[in-house]
């Protein structure tokens, strides 16, 4: 059980992770452009940026102002100080920078006098900028005929109504844009010097409204990483499932997997896993797999005694016992398992079904049965460990071990002492 | 712990994967203030102002309208060019007007950082071969153009001073700058002087010999000799008009001041005698019967390079234009 919500787990947390990370690059990725505005103001028709505002995100912008549909909208870049003297003392707002990713910081420049002041040069500028032939504008994509313009310029030095100033053609400007209503152009903003000034012109001019727009590089760092955790949770997951699932589902102990003698099957099992035998505990046996072959093959053969005695309780020292045989048992299998075919799948083993026999009928843990076993390991019998092991296993030296299945291999170094047993027991 | 691990795990990519998506405001960066003051024009700027300008002036031309010059004319070249189109109209000549190329060799761009602001511009060789042409504009107010303030035309043979490059610029020199030779407003009113008294001048000295003085000196000799004939006097005086010169920085620390200058030229006989009028000076006499006097006002610009204080050059004038702008029978 707890296998499958491990399974499901892995798999779960990698669908959501990978999810996750789609999301961020996909749903909750920063859009490619920036675009902030300064909203709806009042309070002038001149605005300014200050430097540095135009180049904020990048150095391409797109400036974008609009104003009441009948005013002449005026866009212009000129140097600071040629953009802070035009404007002089009429009343502008200034741009300073951005007060979120959508909208501009927009404060009220110092130099605000009553609009009644400007109208002092006002008089001197109609004559000079009513004739736009004269006075072209650097690059002026829709310069519209201000020839209108001129006589709202005329209004009197006293009059309330203010003169709006127009910046329409004036020879410091870098470069201009114009339109009726709304006005747009493209900037290079690689020199903070540089800065923009609006102009709304024309009878009730409402306060215009700035947007600009840079494009931005957008970087998804959770993307792909995330989504290659996830894909690997999953198939950690799934790959974790299958093995369980196989594990599970039980191998029969044919004789496919037996021709090597062996000690303990579950011993390396017991050692590396639970004492308790779980599967799980063979399961572990898989990293393990190419040095253990020849283990796990023998592990499987004579799986079900050997379950059925782990299973009633081994002391620690008699596993530590068990371990320290099956690792010197382990290496002449190795060697023995050069020489032999390879092992049929699973080479951990299936999980031999436990037969509820007669403990002391049953053959403890196979010795490896060819002369290749040492000699000098004591007991010719069967089992290698001392009397205790022979109890708990109900091994009795005279009766010689009997296996209990035919997939038993002989159990005993003593090969001629082995093999006799065996046949005994058979 | 299993159990957890799925929580846990779910928990910290949403949480990192939610903070990746509010990047941090950008700043306003602005670049370091340069060194020196930059060039306040572009080449490309004072190019299309002398287009612009080169446009007033033809298309006044072809009306002989001075009202049409307002827009980009300015100061003593909007006298001198009014008064060309009177005698242009008046005389149906078009001789009259000078020819004022704006297409330039070589331009001077300003630093200045306030206002006004002023350009020099070497113009390319009129189509009737006459000298070049300097020509002076003047942005009097940030809200004003650049508007043609003077032009001279440079005496034969004359070289300009070397200036700074257009892309870096040059200041303007104030009237009383006391690293030149000379301040800019006593060149101008020192060679005024030699202008009125020739070499008596106590200035005589400063100024080599140039066009200007020895044509002015010839005229009052020429002049003088036709008041003797009829037994009358003559007088030529010149005197500098005040504030109205324009001083840009040479390379060599001098400066080249072009300034105004006003004369009064009064030829006086006796009783009986009849001083005829010049078609010119008919032009702005608006129809007055000859007299035995005439006083003549001219309006002319001259140019002048003062070299730094203690340099071993002296000042030399390098062109000037001198029209008659008036002309009064009392």
């Amino acid at each position: 059980m707890l296998h499958k919500i491990v399974t499901a787990s892995l798999v779960l947390v990698g669908l959501v992770i990978a999810g996750l990370s789609v999301a961020s690059g996909t749903v909750w990725r920063p859009s490619d452009t920036v675009v902030m505005t300064t909203g709806t103001q009042s309070g002038s028709t001149l605005l300014a940026t200050a430097p540095g505002v135009l180049g904020l995100v990048d150095d391409s912008v797109t400036i974008s102002a609009s104003s009441s549909p009948d005013a002449t909208v005026v866009l212009a870049i000129g140097r600071e100080v040629d953009v802070t003297g035009w404007i002089g003392d009429s009343p502008a707002l200034l741009v300073t920078g951005p007060a979120s990713w959508e909208s501009l910081t927009v404060t009220t420049d110092d130099a605000g006098e009553p609009s009644a002041e400007p109208s002092e040069d006002a008089p001197a500028e109609p004559t000079e900028e009513a004739p736009a032939e004269g006075a072209p504008a650097e690059d002026a994509p829709a310069d519209e005929a201000p020839a209108e313009e001129a006589p709202a310029e005329e209004a009197p030095a006293d009059a309330p109504p203010a003169v709006q100033p127009d910046p329409q053609g004036s020879d410091m400007w870098l470069a201009s844009a114009v339109g009726s209503g709304t006005a747009s152009m493209e900037w290079d903003a690689s020199s903070s010097d540089r800065v923009l000034l609006v102009a709304a012109v024309g009878e009730n001019a409402e306060t215009p409204e700035l947007t600009l727009s840079w494009p931005r590089t957008v970087s998804t760092p959770w993307m792909w990483p995330g989504i290659a955790l996830g894909v690997l949770l999953i198939i950690a997951g799934g790959v974790y499932g299958f093995l369980t699932y196989r594990s599970q589902r039980g191998r029969p102990a044919t004789p496919t997997n037996s021709s090597g003698p062996r000690t303990g099957p579950d011993s390396p099992a017991t050692t590396i896993g639970d004492a308790d035998g779980e599967p799980a505990a063979r399961t572990a046996t898989v990293p393990g797999r190419g040095a253990a072959v020849g283990t796990s093959a023998a592990g499987g053969a004579v799986g079900t005694t050997a379950v059925e005695e782990t299973r009633t309780g081994l002391t620690r020292r008699e596993l530590r016992e068990q371990a320290a045989r099956d690792e010197a048992a382990r290496l002449e299998e190795v060697n023995a398992a050069a020489r032999r075919t390879k092992r049929a799948w699973p080479w951990t083993g299936a999980i031999p079904t436990v037969k509820k026999q007669d403990t002391p009928a049953q053959t403890p843990t196979p010795a490896p049965a060819d002369p290749a076993r040492p000699v000098w390991l004591p007991e010719g019998s069967a089992s290698t460990s001392g009397s205790s092991w022979r109890q708990a296993w109900g091994v009795r030296p005279d009766s010689a071990e009997e296996p209990t299945t035919p997939s038993l291999h002989p159990t005993d170094g003593s090969a001629p002492q082995n093999n006799t047993t065996t046949t005994e027991g058979h | 712990m299993r159990r957890l691990t799925p929580a846990l795990v779910l928990g910290t990519a949403g949480f990192l994967v939610l903070s990746a998506c509010s990047p941090a405001l950008p700043e306003v960066h602005v670049d370091p203030p340069p060194a020196e003051p930059p060039v306040m024009l572009t080449v490309e700027q004072d190019t299309s102002i002398l287009t612009a300008i080169g446009e007033t002036l033809t298309a006044a031309s072809e009306t002989l309208d001075p009202a049409a010059l307002q827009v980009r004319l300015s100061g003593p070249a909007l006298a001198l060019r009014t008064a060309e189109f009177t005698v242009a109209s008046s005389t149906g000549n078009a001789d009259a007007i000078t020819e004022i190329p704006t297409e330039v060799q070589s331009e001077v761009l300003p630093t200045t950082q306030t206002w006004p602001r002023t350009t020099f511009a070497a113009s390319v060789r009129p189509q009737n071969l006459q000298t070049d042409r300097l020509l002076v504009t003047e942005q009097a107010a940030p809200r004003d153009q650049y508007k043609l303030w003077g032009w001279i035309r440079l005496f034969p043979g004359v070289t300009l001073p070397a200036f700074p490059a257009t892309d870096i610029g040059t200041e303007a020199v104030p009237p009383d700058d006391a690293s030149l030779a000379l301040t800019p407003a006593d060149a101008i009113a020192h060679y005024a002087d030699v202008l009125t008294n020739g070499d008596a001048s106590p200035y005589a000295a400063e100024f080599a010999s140039d066009p200007l003085r020895e044509q002015m000196a010839a005229q009052r000799e020429k002049r003088s000799a036709s008041a003797t004939e009829i037994e009358g006097t003559y007088s030529l005086q010149f005197s500098p008009v005040d504030g109205a010169l324009q001083t840009l920085r040479t390379s060599d620390g001098g400066a080249l001041v072009v300034g105004e200058l006003s004369s009064t030229e009064t030829l006086q006989g006796e009783e009986s005698a009849k001083i005829s009028p010049s078609p010119t000076e008919q032009a702005f006499l608006g129809g007055a019967t000859a007299s035995n006097s005439l006083t003549v006002g001219r309006t002319g610009l001259v140019g002048i390079y003062i070299p730094p204080a203690g340099g071993e050059t002296g000042l030399s004038v390098l062109g000037s234009e001198i029209l008659i702008t008036s002309a009064s029978i009392p």
